[in-house]
């Protein structure tokens, strides 16, 4: 019986969750009848996988005891990189890549300031989203470069056994970021120093390095996911990324992970990506005017906050005043 | 008492000189820059605006936080108060905008001082959830044309001074009263300096902090409301990009971001600066989407600065005391 | 050069903390084999002596040999190297993560040929190994948060145990364990004590020591001042060990008392239970005992800072809600002068001038509007009183630790409280200004004020108190008269 002790309470919560999207789901199932169809599941699906990318990063910086919010803005910009160079005759890797390096550039900047400069990372990472915002309007104009070739746009719109190639994508960054988090040396010590960076360094972590490798991380899959919204919408915009970040954040939490630091996992993350696309495509189907979209999404992602932060709270105090 | 005054005026000069080069500057290499309209499309099209905005995110700044929901604050409060000017007049349409605005400050500070949440989430959510009802509420409705007289808080003038400065500069002057010679001004500080110094000296944290997110969300419902006097319609798009602006400003200003170190002075310096820099990208030809290049740049640069500086006198200060300790 | 069982030898260690020396020469020898107890009152240097051994602070002279070998530990990675492990009071666990996990912290084992990738089943496997042969059936799986505080700490020495450290350090590990716990931890301690591991044992519980150690180090103000087998020493001895056997006079007249204006009764909350006290007018009153006692946890609930669960509180004879706020005391007229100036008692980077009108803010200026006049005046003529002599407008960082002190005081008097709570009033603070301050708080009390003083200072107990309440893990054990207080009787009460 103590053997499962752990596993059920790390399980608890995510369960909540999944418990809370599963009612979401069959809720709008029989509210609409275009919901509950092979073509609006495989666009829950694909809208999902470009959330679930910056998630991740942002799982990480949570749990490391940070925050991210200059993904969005980096997904813009990477985005608009990615699409100049494609407008601009480069190869499609190269794009990529170069769509990528910017996710990394953003991530060692981040990781420049937080780490060397000691900057609170809030006001860091705001800085970076300003610059990656101001980046990504100069270089695109003001305007949404739209039409891609077709290799890169089967990033976004293809299928591989009808399944959107995105979604693999996502699949497979997601189990790889799990497989990260719960079996390597990395992982546990992203957890140690999310738990208590004091403890972590008197068991001989190097914490510098490993924040640094969170933010790098965060950056680069900001920067992926800016890629696919290109990709997946055939259109970069300089403000394409907008507002993911906070999206991103509100799914981690739905998924268990607290903003304290220390706790959370990957699965969790994918169940708050699930529960808020499928909102969010719930509204659409249901034919309200997206106009209500910021509103509803906004109330429901700051109720959840608030539940979590007010409940951790709670049970803390239960537990210490048992102990006192 | 001289040494103190000395040292808050010399607080100013790298403000002061920063302010000087740029106007040198753009007078000599621009002759477009000293011209009766340039002048006024600075003090009465940008200013204004940005000063009374700026000193709600400095109020935030005062007590360690940061606030993303001043644009979205103006633009709903201006909304709400188009929406009543066109149903009950112009006073109720006052009132309920500056109400408006002052709800969704509580809103801030309940959810900073009670909740505890980080002042980022709280107000990157509130920016949502504002712009949201902002939107929403203009849904297939508008308000447009209003009375002259609401006109003239942003059109008029009175003995050659137009109401829009008058009005910013009582703001400001008001502002200035409240942080330096009122006791909720004071408590403000020492909640930013040392919370819990300050309840240790009998402050109210969460009514103090619940209050200076109101007087910030009082500012911005203000803003809104000179805001579509000047543009005689309503759009809940107003709000846009204000919150990297102001942080700009606030930083340029020399503010620190740890709280308790920033005042209102500095702010209208941070102000004036970032409008007439913004003034000068437009002279010089520099498409306007650069502005925004520029403000994140500075943003970093402030934070670049005020880190080495800090990082570098913990380190002087480490050394001093390494080299007393070997004395003994 | 020296016996060849020593494990752990430290020779004529020299340490200061500014210009206090707090550890005077001190030699201490950990044999293979045995349980070492360490002994002494607040302020001894115990816990300075083991800081240093196990490279957690620097020493100004002397040599430390492990096993035999000279070292000098730049880090604690580098004395964990070395074979030594110091068990904190509070635990360095991580709370979020499994047993096994803690256990391998900084070290986990990976699978051979790929490096970085966890090999999770060989460290539970391990950790179940490690802790079965310390007699325990754990199941290493389990969150740490879960366990109770007597399980942590035999995780904290499983880790020890995997690290295959000989020289473990426990600093008061049976502070918060039942007594079922305590024997399990004391059978663990005689099984590694047979493995061969030298253990240093710092408790303040003296029964508990005939029953654990082999030998016994008394300190005493940085000296050590008795090294003997456990078994050849009585209770008595050790705590007059302890004692300085100095003399102190008191040094104040009998206090003229008036009518009592604080009085606590049966107050409980986190860290003490059932603490009954009074003061009255005119009155100095002490808190004593061992740092952990709890005192600290008292006063700052009677003053509302932290929240009292249970008991009752009356100021100047009115009864105060028990979950009432600083501000609140203030109006009752209650201060507190906290034992963290820097932290609670001062707000840095606010001129003196501010800090010391800031508690009184709401009374000066009932209106909400400020007068400077009005402030420099209050600030000087409250500044004055409290001996304070230097510039109003300096920020109080820059002042001596006497200086802030007298400025945290001239606060409270600007707010004209009646009863004041002073929490280790002169620590950090030099013998002038100490000075300065036992004169203030004696005018104070002739005055009519009644005052509460938390110290672990003996010599300030002993001078300056009407009254002595002994706190003893978490309520008070004893409460000695004018005439009972000697060292004697506060040290057997503390222990």
């Amino acid at each position: 019986m103590r053997r499962g002790e752990k596993n059920r309470t790390s399980q608890r919560e995510g369960i909540a969750a999944l418990q809370g999207t599963i009612m979401v789901f069959l809720l709008f199932s029989i509210v609409s009848d275009n919901f509950f169809t092979v073509y609006n599941i495989s666009n829950v699906l694909k809208n999902s996988a470009v959330l679930f990318l910056v998630s991740i990063g942002i799982t990480m910086a949570i749990v490391i005891g940070c925050n991210d919010i200059s993904a969005g803005s980096v997904m813009s910009v990477s985005g608009i990189i990615t699409a100049l160079l494609l407008k601009n005759g480069f190869g499609l890797w190269t794009a990529i890549a170069a769509g990528l390096g910017t996710g990394i550039l953003a991530g060692v900047l981040n990781g420049i300031l937080i780490v060397w400069f000691q900057a609170n990372f809030w006001v860091a990472t705001f800085a970076t989203y300003s610059i990656a915002q101001g980046a990504a309007l100069v270089m695109s104009n003001g305007n949404g470069i739209a039409g891609f070739p077709g290799a890169f746009r089967f990033l976004g719109t293809g299928r591989l056994a009808g399944i959107y190639v995105i979604v693999y994508l996502a699949f497979f960054m997601g189990a790889g970021a799990w497989f990260l988090m719960k079996k390597t040396r990395f992982g546990e010590h992203i957890y140690a120093v999310g738990g208590s960076e004091e403890i972590a360094r008197l068991c001989g972590l190097s914490v510098e390095k490993i924040k640094f490798g969170v933010f790098v991380l965060s950056g680069t899959l900001a920067g992926a996911a800016g890629i696919l919204l290109a990709a997946k919408t055939n259109v970069a915009m300089p403000s394409g990324g907008a507002g993911y970040e906070f999206d991103a954040i509100a799914a981690a939490m739905i998924g268990g992970t607290s903003l304290e630091g220390g706790k959370g996992t990957i699965q969790g993350t994918a169940v708050g990506v699930f529960l808020i696309t499928i909102l969010r495509n719930g509204l659409t189907v249901l034919g309200i005017s997206s106009v209500f979209h910021y509103l509803l999404i906004g109330l429901i992602i700051m109720g959840v906050i608030i539940l979590d932060v007010t409940r951790t709270r709670v049970q803390e105090r239960k537990k210490g005043g048992r102990r006192g | 008492m001289k040494s103190t005054r000395r040292q808050k005026i010399f607080s100013y000069v790298p403000q002061v000189v920063m302010l000087w080069t740029l106007v040198l500057f753009l007078s000599v290499t621009e002759p477009a820059f000293l011209t009766k309209e340039n002048l006024s499309n600075i003090f009465i099209g940008q200013v204004p605006f940005l000063l009374l905005l700026s000193l709600g995110m400095t109020i935030s700044v005062i007590v360690r936080g940061l606030d993303l929901s001043i644009g979205s604050n103006m633009a709903l409060s201006s909304c709400i108060a188009g929406l009543v000017m066109k149903q009950a007049g112009m006073l109720p349409g006052i009132l309920s905008g500056l109400l408006t605005g002052c709800l969704l400050g509580m809103a801030n500070g309940i959810l900073i001082a009670k909740v505890r949440l980080p002042a980022f989430i709280a107000t990157y959510g509130m920016d949502w959830i504002g712009k949201g009802l902002a939107y929403v509420l203009m849904m297939g409705t508008t308000a447009y044309g209003f009375s002259p007289a609401f006109r003239s808080l942003s059109l008029g003038s009175t003995a050659g001074i137009p109401h829009l400065l008058l009005i910013c500069l009582t703001g400001f002057a008001v502002v200035c009263f409240l942080f330096s010679r009122t006791v909720f001004g004071w408590k403000v500080y020492a909640v930013g300096l040392n919370t819990q110094g300050a309840v240790c000296s009998g402050v109210e944290v969460d009514r103090i902090l619940t209050g200076a997110y109101m007087l910030n969300g009082l500012l911005a419902g203000l803003t809104g409301l000179l805001y579509i006097s000047q543009l005689d319609a309503v759009d809940p798009t107003i709000g846009e990009g204000w919150s990297m602006k102001l942080i700009a400003a606030v930083l340029i200003g020399g503010a620190s971001m740890k709280g308790g170190r920033a005042t209102m002075g500095h702010t209208l310096f941070g102000v004036l600066i970032l409008a007439i820099l913004t003034n000068g990208i437009n002279l010089w030809g520099v498409s306007s989407l650069w502005q925004q290049v520029v403000t994140g740049c500075v943003i970093l640069f402030s934070i670049l600065l005020e880190q080495s500086s800090r990082l570098f006198r913990a380190y002087m200060e480490k050394r001093q005391w390494e080299q007393k300790e070997k004395k003994i | 050069m020296e016996s060849p069982q020593a494990v752990l030898e430290m020779k004529g260690i020299r340490k200061h903390f500014s210009e206090n020396l707090v550890l005077k020469d001190v030699d201490f020898t950990l044999r293979a084999g045995e349980v070492h107890a360490l002994l002494g009152a607040n302020g001894a240097g115990k816990s300075t002596l083991m800081k240093i051994a196990c490279g957690v602070l620097p020493y100004d002279r002397g040599q430390v040999y492990v096993r035999g070998k000279q070292v000098q530990f730049r880090s604690v990675t580098e004395a964990r190297n070395a074979g030594l492990a110091m068990i904190h009071q509070e635990l360095s666990l991580l709370k979020n993560r499994c047993v096994y996990e803690n256990i391998f912290m900084g070290r986990e084992l990976t699978k051979p040929g790929f490096p970085g990738l966890l090999d999770e089943k060989k460290m539970i496997e391990i950790s179940r190994k490690i802790l079965g042969e310390m007699g325990y059936e754990l199941d290493p799986q389990r969150k740490t948060a879960d366990l109770s505080v007597a399980w942590q700490q035999i995780v904290e020495i499983a880790k020890a145990v995997w690290k295959k450290a000989d020289i473990i350090i426990m600093d008061e590990p049976t502070s918060s364990l039942t007594k079922q716990e305590t024997s399990q931890l004391f059978q663990l301690i005689g099984r590694l004590k047979g493995e061969g591991c030298g253990i240093v044992y710092i408790s303040h519980k003296i029964e508990e020591l005939f029953q654990i150690a082999d030998r016994i180090t008394v300190l005493n103000q940085g000296k050590v001042c008795l090294e003997k087998e456990m078994s050849q020493v009585s209770k008595e001895e050790l705590l007059y060990a302890m004692t300085g056997k100095h003399i102190y006079e008191t040094r104040r007249e009998k206090a003229r008392t008036g009518e009592g204006i604080l009085r606590v009764e049966g107050l409980g909350g986190k860290g003490f239970h059932n603490c009954s006290l009074s003061v009255r007018k005119g009155e100095i009153v002490s808190i004593t005992g061992i740092v952990g006692a709890g005192r600290s946890e008292l006063v700052s609930s009677i003053f509302g800072i932290n929240k009292a669960s249970e008991g009752k509180i009356f100021l100047l004879g009115e009864e105060v809600p028990l979950r009432h706020s600083p501000s609140y005391s203030i109006k009752k007229k209650l201060g507190l002068l906290p034992e963290d100036r820097k932290k609670q008692g001062l707000i840095m980077g606010m001129s003196v001038e501010r800090n010391i009108v800031q508690a009184a803010l709401n009374l000066l200026f009932p209106r909400g509007f400020i007068s400077a006049s009005a402030v420099s005046e209050q600030a000087g003529k409250y500044g004055r009183q409290a001996l304070y002599q230097q510039e109003m407008e300096k920020l109080p960082e820059k002042l001596s630790g006497g200086n802030q002190q007298k400025v945290v005081l001239a606060k409270w008097l600007c707010t004209n409280c009646q009863i004041l709570i002073f929490d280790e009033p002169t620590k950090g603070i030099d013998a002038a200004a100490r000075e300065e301050i036992y004169r203030l708080m004696e005018e104070l009390a002739r005055q009519g004020k009644g005052i509460l003083m938390v110290s672990s200072d003996q010599r300030e107990v002993l001078q300056m108190s009407d009254r002595v309440y002994v706190m003893k893990q978490g309520t008070i054990s004893r409460e000695l008269k004018r005439e009972e207080i000697t060292e004697e009787k506060i040290i057997s009460a503390e222990f």
